[in-house]
């Protein structure tokens, strides 16, 4: 068997290995499903508050959201934040725990390819991201009665498999980063802290100072944002959108060369001070 | 293969790790690096021959753990170097790994949420096994360790005894011609223990080498071909089990607890008691003082050590004598009162 067909073996029974291991710690799929449907909530009588119903503070956000219907707006902004708590959590929480329970040592005397270390488990990562997107569907139909089509559902699937590497990227970066980091936790609320601020999750980046906004516009969680939005309620269409989705495929690359190089510098790190077998 | 057909060689390994913190504050200072430099192993030279198992024992924080890891490409020597199978295992890590069979951290190292069959098939595939010798070697490795027919519960709920043998059988799955077993017999009981050793003795038929980690010094004279006494990072004797018995110049070993009285001086009576058997270890507890005394052949015990303790108004509580045994090799040459001899 040569080594590329081993590695693809490998990845194949990294993700079965995930995979059993949702389902066998379930509470997690179930508590991003009810979040899912309980956050926007909130968010959404607050609007309702704000603009009392008037037509003018409606076409007022309109003007700065490219659309009116705040109730999508605002589920696809948790439905994208959510979805990347789970990518930035999962894999690093793995990782380290992992480290902390002795497998990884175990894992990593294998023959295996850092590459698959990192990135073996990513496609269970799409289970994550489908129980987001379906409960927010579920609720935007069901308790709102947004005029959600099968259409919309295809956009939206084909979005989020283009966004896939990239945010699979993003997370591979947190895991590296969370294993030398003494509080991962912490670091995890202020990285979504950041995103909440400044990828549009509640309101348009319109919005923010010039400078921010500048920032804001270049993450790859906000061409998500953005690509969803504007083909659910805005003017876009998948077509129209595919500049900004070749660009989020294309972020994966370097993304995920600078997770390779973390990991790269981790390991050489631990070889030499230990670290791998200790927290 | 190395020139003299050792499987696994290590010449003048070294590691040195940096102990103690550096805070971020210090770093961004750039204060003066204050942390200790520790020699966890120190200028190691061992080989292990094909069929061979050699034993590596010595107390806690000997550095035995780091030599394994070492070994097992999981850390980089300092200096020397690590050659696995003629493969230079510290700058080919990938194709060392391919040789080795690591047991570390025992039953922690499984997934408790997966089944002892699953652990397995995840691991043949990480070792990049044919797909179509999987489903029998796994079998094979769980039939091994005696795992068959629990094969299909998850870890958790498998003694601890079971999960380290899981371990054991995933470091089968590749038929590794070398082993590393890092204390794999620790947590079980006498029984499960003797198995296993049953185990691994029937490994070296299969032409393969062990290298066992161990703190039961039975267990390492009845199992190893040869023994390492490590102690502060150093090789302090190697050699057959009956051979480093014999460093211990006795035939018998005696345990005495006397009971001194108030006029007793400890010294006077240890240092006559030296006059007829060396006296290799001295605890006092109180009234009590436990000696452990080397006997030269032919020594007729009872009669002096009760005439010495009258002398310095102690009673014999108690003497066992015993044949030597390797504990009381391992007590001689290990510990702060041992020379540092090769
Ligand atoms: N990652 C590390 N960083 C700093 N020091 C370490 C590290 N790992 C081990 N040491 C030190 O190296 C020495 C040897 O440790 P090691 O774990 O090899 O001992 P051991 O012989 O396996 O002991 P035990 O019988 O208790 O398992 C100890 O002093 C330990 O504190
Ligand atoms: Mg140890």
């Amino acid at each position: 068997m040569n080594r590329l067909e081993g590695e693809v073996r490998a990845v194949v029974a990294t993700t079965r290995k995930e995979l059993r291991l949702m389902r066998r710690y379930p509470a997690e799929i179930v508590s991003l499903a009810l979040w899912m449907l309980l956050l926007p909530l909130a968010y959404i009588a607050q609007a309702t508050a704000l603009s009392s119903d008037a037509p003018a503070s409606v076409d007022a956000f309109a003007e700065r959201a490219g659309t009116g219907d705040f109730v999508a707006f605002l589920y696809l902004g948790w439905s994208v934040y959510l979805w990347l708590t789970a990518v930035l959590w999962g894999p690093g929480l793995a990782l380290r725990q992992e480290r902390a329970r002795g497998s990884f040592e175990i894992v990593f005397a294998s023959p295996v390819s850092r590459f698959t270390l990192l990135f073996g488990g990513a496609p269970a990562q799409l289970v994550p991201a489908l129980v987001v997107f379906a409960s927010a569907a579920v609720s935007m139909r069901l308790v709102f009665g947004v005029p959600l089509g099968w259409g919309d559902l295809a956009c939206w699937l084909a979005v989020l498999l283009v966004a896939f590497p990239a945010l699979m990227a993003l997370g591979a970066v947190f895991a590296t980063a969370s294993l030398s980091l003494q509080d991962a936790a912490g670091a995890l609320q202020i990285t979504r802290g950041v995103f909440t601020l400044l990828c549009g999750v509640t309101y348009p980046l319109a919005v923010l100072p010039g400078a921010l906004r500048a920032v804001g516009e270049s993450l790859p969680p906000t061409h998500l944002l953005d690509a969803l939005r504007a083909v659910t309620v805005g003017s876009g269409s998948l077509t129209g959108e595919l500049p900004r989705l070749l660009l989020l495929l294309a972020e994966a690359v370097p993304i995920g060369a600078v997770a390779m190089a973390l990991l790269w510098l981790s390991v050489r790190y631990a070889r030499k001070t230990g670290r791998l077998g200790l927290f | 293969m190395t020139g003299d057909g050792a499987v696994l060689a290590l010449s003048g390994v070294s590691k040195t790790f940096r102990q103690g913190r550096r805070t971020l504050a210090q770093r961004v200072r750039r204060a003066p690096d204050d942390r200790r430099e520790v020699c966890a192993v120190d200028g190691v030279d061992l080989r292990v021959g094909a069929g061979e198992i050699l034993g590596l024992v010595g107390p806690n924080g000997a550095g035995k753990s780091t030599t394994v890891r070492m070994m097992a490409t999981l850390l980089e020597p300092t200096r020397g170097t690590v050659e696995v199978c003629g493969v230079d295992a510290v700058a080919e890590p990938g194709r060392a790994r391919r040789h080795l069979g690591v047991v570390i951290g025992g039953e922690r190292s499984v997934y408790w949420k997966l089944t002892g069959r699953e652990n397995l098939e995840y691991f043949a595939a990480l070792y990049h096994l044919p797909p179509r010798v999987i489903g029998a070697r796994i079998d094979q490795v769980l039939r091994d360790t005696d795992l068959l027919d629990r094969a299909g519960d998850y870890a958790e709920r498998y003694s601890t005894g079971m999960r380290q043998r899981l371990s054991l059988a995933r470091a089968l799955l590749q038929e590794p011609a070398v082993l590393l077993l890092d204390e794999p017999t620790s947590g079980l009981d006498p029984r499960s223990a003797a198995q296993l050793r049953e185990r691994i003795a029937r490994l070296r038929e299969d032409g393969r080498s062990v290298l066992i980690t161990t703190h039961n010094m039975e267990e390492a004279d009845r199992l190893c071909d040869r023994i390492a006494v490590i102690d502060r990072g150093r090789v302090v004797r190697l050699g057959a089990p009956a051979e480093l018995k014999r460093l211990v110049e006795a035939d018998q070993v005696a345990r005495v607890r006397l009971r001194v009285g108030r006029s007793t001086a400890d010294g006077e009576l240890v240092s006559a008691v030296g006059a007829f058997a060396t006296v290799a270890d001295k605890r006092a507890d109180g009234a009590d003082v436990d000696l452990v005394l080397h006997l030269p052949p032919g020594t007729d015990l009872l009669p002096r050590l009760v005439e010495v303790a009258q002398r310095h108004d102690a009673v014999v509580h108690k003497v066992d004598i015993e044949p030597v045994t390797l504990q009381d090799v391992f007590l001689s040459v290990t510990g702060p009162g041992a020379e540092r001899a090769g």
